[in-house]
């Protein structure tokens, strides 16, 4: 089930859907910096409740807003990624329904216009919508952008805790 | 003030753990950041400033593979009390994280987030903390972190 839940989550994001060029400064270097978002689905996402092994299916979105700076000689890329999950769960025995919005923000420098590959746990509150205790969840995230604007994005691993 | 407190934790001592006992395996090296004083605000109710102190681990490793990518491992475990400023609740907070990002530099920079439920110790609500920190790292064992920001938000664990 794990397994199927990774397939599903492993959602590669290629699309650009806005590309703002703008300009700025640091440290009194002139850096261009193009905007961009995605929004991907999440689809019967299965975590399993550690805690009484109950089954817990997730569906949402997962929404990226990033951008990425380059200053001018080029020697330095910031990157800069804030993700919003909005999702809601339904537990497979008990029927116990959960809600979850969370955002993660991150900030990666690279140097002579290297991608940015990152990995890291996102961790979120399923809020009970009865008298269910709350669920952690813990999305183990890995994230790559490049220069073009490409981020691919892969849930290496979901686990959900009551804890 | 904030900026006092990030100087402060900026100086934390830096300390070296010992070489990995088996050869193979990468040196971990530690950095203690001290959290002193740093303010929060209690998003949840009345906007009460809460007082945290303690300490952020920082620990990572750093691999490189065959091809001359660097694999840096970095963790951040924090262990934190608060004192609110007008109610006076006490809150605990130890939780940690792993970034992991690749790189062929033999440096890294990122600033990321660590989040952690701030447990009240009374009838006051709980909280989620959410900690951005700045953290340089190195091939050579050297490390540099800072805490950015402390902000709260209501749902924290009973």
């Amino acid at each position: 089930m794990l397994h199927q839940s990774r397939i599903l989550a492993a959602v590669v994001l290629i699309a650009v859907l806005t590309c703002t060029p703008l300009a700025i400064a640091n440290n009194g270097d002139p850096m261009a910096v193009t905007k961009y978002q995605q929004d991907t689905q999440i689809t019967d996402q299965v975590v399993t409740n550690d805690c009484n092994g109950e089954q817990v299916i997730l569906n949402g979105t997962m929404h990226f807003d990033y951008f990425f700076a380059i200053d001018a000689d080029g020697d330095r890329t910031h990157y800069d990624v804030t993700s919003t999950e909005r999702l809601t769960g339904v537990g497979q025995t008990t029927g116990a329904r959960y809600v979850s919005s969370e955002k993660f923000h991150e900030n990666d420098i690279t140097r002579f216009g290297q991608a940015s590959d990152t990995r890291q746990t996102f961790k979120s509150r399923l809020v009970a919508q009865g008298p269910t205790p709350d669920l952690i969840t813990r999305h183990v995230v890995r994230v790559i952008i490049n220069r073009s604007g490409s981020i691919v994005v892969n849930i290496d691993k979901s686990t959900a805790s009551c804890r | 003030m904030f900026h006092s407190s990030k100087l402060v934790a900026v100086l934390g001592t830096l300390l070296l753990a010992a070489a990995a006992s088996a050869q193979n395996q990468p040196t971990t090296y530690i950095y203690d950041a001290y959290v002193d004083n740093q303010t929060t605000v209690n998003t949840c109710s009345a906007a009460e400033n809460v007082n945290l102190n303690g300490t952020i681990r920082f620990s990572y490793q750093v691999t490189p593979d065959s091809s001359g990518v660097n694999h840096f491992a970095i963790t951040a475990a924090n262990n934190l009390t608060g004192v609110g400023q007008t109610t006076g609740a006490n809150y605990t907070a130890a939780e940690s994280n792993e970034y992991d990002a690749n790189t062929p530099d033999s440096s890294k920079e990122m600033t990321v987030e660590l989040s952690s439920d701030l447990n009240s110790q009374g009838a006051s609500a709980s909280m989620t903390l959410v900690q951005a920190l700045h953290v340089t790292v190195d091939t050579n064992g050297s490390i540099a972190a800072e805490v950015v920001s402390n902000n709260t938000s209501c749902g924290g664990a009973n």
